[in-house]
């Protein structure tokens, strides 16, 4: 028993004399993986199975008897740049996922739908999340996320929603490209400037912003370290 | 055109959700003809949205056979349109994906081919993450634990929490002696695909779980001046695992061959279960050369990293995981 944490001691000892070639958190590129199935380590015969366990509710089998549905009204609202709040009226939270909800705002508020990113509790959610794993079960009857659209208003009307019919498919033309022909004011202000004069641009902060809220997950952080970076910038 | 497409929905939704079965099957039918003449007329977007949304209903209705049948469907419609991977077009399949009740046996091939078409058509040849990240989550759920950790392992940076919380409840099962084994399902499969960030993190949350629910359990931080590891005195394959994660970071020969002489006699003791990842680890992150044999998946394993296919020259640098100077993407 002791031996284990001598073992250990002298280990680490040794560790410490030799350089580190690789980061703890490495990761290789998932790009390079090979197409074949990953490597993962046989059963031992004395391992036990687990109990299988059949999904309790199929999600949205709701019409079959008994199955509870389990919908929720849901609000997205977004407090600046543009304001939003739009009511998504009552989605079934275990079969709704956060990409669908992206895709209500990017249509209500005809945006790309890759500038839309949604927020609860301040944090970034993933698209493939249903909203029942998100909130949980018992967040009382109404859901309220954040929802941060990136290039803020200069991106508005460029959705190619506008006057197309509400069922605009996926791949339609149109809805990845971006700025492109936006009429928004600010998207051709932000075209036409180069160098020091778009750091005068508050475009350029709310994209920064929206950056880093994209790459810390935490929307409290990344207002600050926003707000660091513009005022060392403004009183250099 | 895409108000008569509308309206063919619309009826035939109508139809599954208020029809006897015998409809059902017809408007499946119906629906296959439909498609059959939008796909011929390479009407992709109308080919899709009429088999994306009728395969749907059928399986909110509980018609998984006839829904689970338009959704492989329309994954074969994304291969002849060659449809890119994106987050729409990963939504849509996924919504199908959750309808599925997981008795339903046409859900299994249906996942093969929507991961099959992500690997042609995304930028991951093994898979798209995010799919695996799903489809590992949801087998966790039904503790289907081997087809979890298949795609689990090539999911996303949340799989790792995913995985470890489906070991713990496995290792429940066990005695309680066994702890290194089901941390190993997580960790060494992590550092087969390179990826030292999982594999850290599930060694990290398998043993604060354990320690967390075992306050009776003997644990010690043993730490000197740039590293620290938590020694379990009762659990030495689960130590092995720590320091192994250490190591790797250091990459010389010696601290391996130490590691494995130290612990042979309780690696001996699996029967072999970790002598393939081991020698694959040996190579890929200490340079050493695994035993001369030709073999399929050390050819595979090899391939991995670069490595010319073939296998059995030793030490071919290439193979080696390394840290290289990229910035992460944006995720």
């Amino acid at each position: 028993m002791a031996t284990e944490i001598a073992f250990a001691k002298a280990f680490l000892a040794q560790l410490d004399s030799k350089p580190t070639k690789l980061a703890p958190d490495h990761v290789e590129d998932a790009r390079g993986y090979p197409p074949t199935t990953p490597y993962t380590l046989p059963r031992l015969p004395s391992q036990p199975c687990l109990p299988p366990r059949k999904k309790s509710i199929p999600t949205g089998t709701e019409n079959k008897k008994g199955g509870g549905t389990t919908t929720k009204k849901v609000v997205v609202k977004s407090a600046r740049n543009p304001p939003l709040s739009i009511s998504l009226g009552e989605l079934d939270i275990k079969s709704t996922s956060v990409l669908d909800v992206k895709m209500k705002v990017a249509e209500e508020a005809d945006v790309p739908v890759d500038k839309v990113k949604v927020l609860w509790n301040k944090k970034l959610v993933g698209d493939t999340k249903v909203i029942g794993d998100v909130v949980g079960e018992d967040e009382g009857e109404e859901v309220e996320f954040g929802v941060m659209i990136l290039g803020g208003a200069g991106v508005l009307g460029t959705g190619g929603f506008g006057s197309r019919g509400k069922k605009g498919d996926g791949e339609g033309e149109g809805r990845g490209e971006k700025g492109g022909e936006g009429d928004g004011g600010k998207n051709v202000v932000a075209q036409g400037l180069a160098g020091e004069k778009v750091l005068d641009t508050e475009a350029f902060w709310e994209d920064l912003n929206g950056f880093l809220q994209q790459r810390v997950r935490d929307a409290g952080v990344a207002e600050r370290v926003t707000g660091v970076f513009r005022g060392a910038w403004e009183g250099r | 055109m895409s108000t008569k497409i509308d309206r063919i929905i619309a009826r035939l939704q109508k139809r599954i959700a208020e029809g006897a079965e015998g409809e059902q099957y017809e408007a499946q039918q119906e629906t296959r003809l439909v498609a059959a003449r939008y796909i011929k007329a390479e009407n992709w977007p109308a080919a899709i949205d009429i088999l994306a949304n009728v395969s749907q209903a059928l399986l909110r209705a509980g018609q998984g056979g006839s829904g689970g049948d338009l959704a492989v469907l329309l994954v074969d419609v994304y291969r002849q349109a060659g449809i890119k991977v994106d987050a729409a077009s990963k939504g849509r399949l996924l919504a199908c994906l959750r309808l599925f009740d997981s008795e339903e046996p046409t859900r299994k091939k249906f996942i093969k081919e929507m991961i099959e078409w992500s690997k042609k058509l995304g930028e991951y040849p093994a898979g798209d993450p995010e799919l695996h990240h799903v489809v590992g989550s949801l087998y966790a759920e039904e503790h289907e634990a081997e087809e979890a950790e298949r795609h689990l392992v090539l999911g996303t940076k949340e799989s790792p929490e995913v995985l470890v919380r489906l070991e713990y409840k496995w290792y429940k099962q066990d005695e309680p002696h066994t702890a290194g084994l089901y941390a190993a399902r997580a960790v060494l499969p992590y550092l087969l695909t390179g990826n030292v960030r999982a594999a850290n993190a599930s060694y990290r949350a398998f043993a604060s779980t354990l320690s967390g629910e075992n306050k009776s359990l003997s644990v010690q931080d043993v730490s000197s001046q740039a590293s620290d590891v938590r020694i379990f005195p009762s659990l030495p394959l689960l130590n092995f695992l720590g320091l192994l994660l250490l190591a790797v970071q250091k990459g010389t020969p010696d601290l391996f061959r130490q590691l494995k002489t130290k612990y042979s006699s309780h690696i001996a003791e699996l029967g072999g279960a970790w002598d393939m990842a081991l020698e694959m680890i040996a190579e890929m992150y200490f340079g050493i050369p695994r035993p001369r044999q030709s073999n399929p998946l050390f050819d595979m394993m090899g391939s991995l990293f670069g490595g010319a296919p073939g296998g059995g020259a030793p030490s071919r640098p290439s193979r080696r995981v390394e840290a290289a100077p990229t910035a992460e993407g944006l995720d």
